[in-house]
């Protein structure tokens, strides 16, 4: 009976050490769980491991991250001065017991720390230790790398028991979740605090909004750049936040962003303090259903764009009134016509009222007339206006063929005084491209005259201009050919560049104008010599898009 | 005499001054036929055998002077009064005109003078 109540007594007391051990793990696996400072939890482990047996020693030294450096982490059972002299030491082939099994990364068991070779050198730490027997266990991460050593001590010299094998060797797999625990957590605050320093240094504004455009968050150096304050959009959708075409606009695209995980640019303005202001928001998937989009303010680069822009018009438009200043003569040529011909039809007219029978079938015809006249010569007057005004580019569907045949009754009196014959060859069903009408007309005139200039010397017979419009799947061509003097063929690249001109008057900028005008229509431009003589330009420019509503109605 | 009729040819590269002029022309009493370019006035001169021609000379392909000389050279039953019409009345254009074979000149804003000329011209 007595046998019986001590066997009882004997597993209770098992029991009860069974489930202290257990509590304390728990206790040192949440430690590791919510992230407590790594050398509480390997000094909680420490103790842990030292209750498992009495007079038993347990420390934990980690490597150093240069891979040699011996560094204490936790030893609370065993003398500071012995820990002082490990501290710092280099791993190697002969470093006690958690020296060596860290260079050898496999368990080394010393059973008798004053006799055996690997504690030569260390005979003095060994002393100091009040230790005996020191059996030690790398510690390893989950890719197999050392992290550091965990050791038993005995004061008698002996070897461990299996049990105590297994301990040591769950005490390593702890010690190494720890650590790694706690490198992933340093590694991540490292990482968040370089993200922060990131976003310090980045100028752009971000938000992070909802699938349907409701705004969760966001960063902004400076709020005052907000167009509203975070209390007014955080947690409000985007349509409600921002004006409502815009608002529409960046919804749809957040949308369009969230379901097809594609990147979307949005250019927009807003009007900040009464001054309009240009935006780029660069909006990308984050976040399973999220979406980010990164604003960037751009209005300093957009009106440098408009500046360029607006020189570039100044210069045209110069170019043109220049170009419309050495016409005035053939203009005026060109006026005199429709004028003539009304003076003529109105005197006729006048005579005709006079003369009995009246002649009515000749009196209508001459006044008919007399108006189509009139029409003639205000449309002069309207295309000389149209180059000579300096008004917003404008981009519309524009047919080269028509700016061609433009251009041709502009220059005809022109062409006509220096015996110049002008032929035009306009390809049939020409497609459109978008571009400035009074520009493009600009680019041909400014052709034609230098055309007309290379021939100047040509006998009468070779004076021939040819126009020509051609056009394929992508583009539309203008081709001008003259049967001049050519262009020196070490030129022939450099007859675009400003100030290099082969005329007698100019300053050389037409051809560099042209060339700006054609590039910003995102065509180009180039000269070749003819084989039989003289030099052609031509110039391409894209094919206006085709509509939808164009597709739809195509066969 | 003075008021007899004038067999008048016309030669303007541009249609509407072209029909204008010839409508007027008509209209004083003269008979008239007229050519756009160069090579039609030789053929038209020829069959139509002109009394005076009014020449613009700034017409494409050919100089005014040139299309006079050419005038003078084919053979024809009289020889043409030949009027030069100028698009301005530019003095050294006229001079021009004159040395080049021209009989007189019309600027063509003062058109109406041609009537004027037309019957001082020989018949």
């Amino acid at each position: 009976m007595l046998e019986r109540n001590r066997g009882e007594e004997a597993v209770r007391q098992v029991e009860a050490v069974k489930a202290r051990f257990y509590a304390t793990v728990h206790q040192v696996l949440g430690m590791i769980a919510s992230g407590s400072a790594l050398p509480d939890v390997l000094e909680r482990m420490v103790l842990l491991v030292e209750q498992q047996s009495h007079g038993m020693r347990c420390s934990v030294l980690l490597l150093d991250d240069d891979g040699t450096t011996i560094r204490h982490a936790a030893a609370p059972g065993l003398p500071p001065e012995y820990v002082r002299m490990i501290d710092g030491l280099p791993i190697g082939p002969r470093v006690g017991s958690c020296g060596t099994a860290m260079f050898l990364a496999q368990p080394v068991i010393v059973t008798d720390m004053l006799a055996d070779p690997l504690w030569e050198d260390l005979r003095d730490a060994a002393r100091s230790s009040g230790q005996r027997a020191c059996w030690a266990m790398p510690i390893f991460s989950l890719q197999g790398r050392v992290l550091g050593s965990i050791a038993l001590y005995y004061s008698e010299p002996r070897a461990p028991r299996d049990d105590e094998l297994g301990l040591i060797e769950w005490a390593a797999d702890v010690a190494a979740i720890a650590i790694e625990q706690q490198r992933a957590h340093e590694a991540l605050r490292q990482s968040e605090t370089r993200n922060r320093a990131i976003l310090r240094a980045v100028p752009d504004m971000m938000f992070l909004l909802t699938a349907d455009g409701t705004y969760l968050d966001f960063h902004v150096q400076d709020d005052s750049r907000l167009f509203a304050p975070p209390s007014a959009f955080l947690g409000r959708n985007v349509r409600d936040v921002l004006p409502p075409p815009l608002g529409e606009r960046l919804a749809q695209a957040v949308a369009r962003v969230a379901r097809s995980d594609e990147s979307e640019t949005v250019q927009y303005s807003l009007e900040l303090d009464d001054a309009e202001r240009f935006f780029e928001a660069f909006i990308v998937g984050c976040d399973g259903n999220k979406v980010l989009s990164i604003v960037r303010d751009v209005t300093d680069r957009k009106r440098a764009e408009v500046e360029a822009a607006a020189h570039r018009r100044e210069l045209a438009h110069l170019s043109r009134v220049g170009m419309l200043g050495e016409l005035t003569g053939a203009l005026a040529h060109e006026l005199s016509q429709p004028l003539t011909a009304v003076l003529g039809n109105a005197e006729t007219a006048r005579l005709l009222v006079s003369r009995d029978p009246l002649d009515l079938h000749q009196l209508r015809a001459a006044l008919d007339d007399i108006i189509k006249n009139n029409k003639h010569a205000a449309a002069v007057i309207d295309h000389v206006r149209a180059l000579l005004r300096n008004d917003e580019t404008v981009l519309q569907p524009v047919n080269v063929n028509d700016v061609v045949r433009e251009v041709v009754e502009l220059a005809h009196g022109e062409a006509v005084s220096r015996h110049i014959t002008i032929t035009t060859t306009l390809a049939p069903r020409v497609p459109p491209v978008l571009g400035d009408r009074v520009q493009l007309q600009q680019v041909v005139l400014n052709l034609v005259l230098n055309a007309c200039d290379a021939m100047s010397e040509a006998p009468v017979a070779h004076r021939q201009l040819t126009l020509a419009t051609e056009w394929d799947n992508g583009h539309v061509r203008v081709v001008v050919s003259d049967r001049g003097v050519g262009i020196p063929a070490d030129q022939l690249e450099r007859v675009f560049e400003p100030f290099v001109t082969f005329r007698k008057k100019g300053l050389g900028l037409g051809l560099a104008i042209s060339r700006s005008i054609v590039t910003a229509h995102r065509g180009s431009i180039r000269a070749d010599n003819n084989a039989d003589g003289g030099a052609t330009f031509r110039f391409s420019l894209p094919r206006a898009a085709v509509s939808v509503e164009q597709t739809v109605s195509a066969p | 005499v003075r008021n007899r009729a004038r067999k008048v040819l016309i030669v303007d590269d541009h249609e509407e001054l072209r029909t204008s002029v010839a409508r007027l022309v008509r209209a004083w009493g003269h008979e008239v036929a007229v050519a756009g370019d160069g090579p039609t006035a030789l053929a038209v001169a020829q069959s139509f055998q002109p009394d005076v021609a009014v020449l613009d000379v700034l017409i494409p392909g050919i100089t005014g002077p040139e299309l006079a000389r050419q005038l003078r050279a084919i053979p024809l039953s009289t020889r043409p009064f030949l009027i030069a019409m100028t698009a301005d009345g530019d003095p050294l254009l006229q001079k021009a005109c004159l040395d080049g074979g021209f009989d007189a000149y019309v600027a063509k804003r003062s058109v109406l003078d041609l009537e004027a000329l037309l019957r001082r011209s020989p018949s």
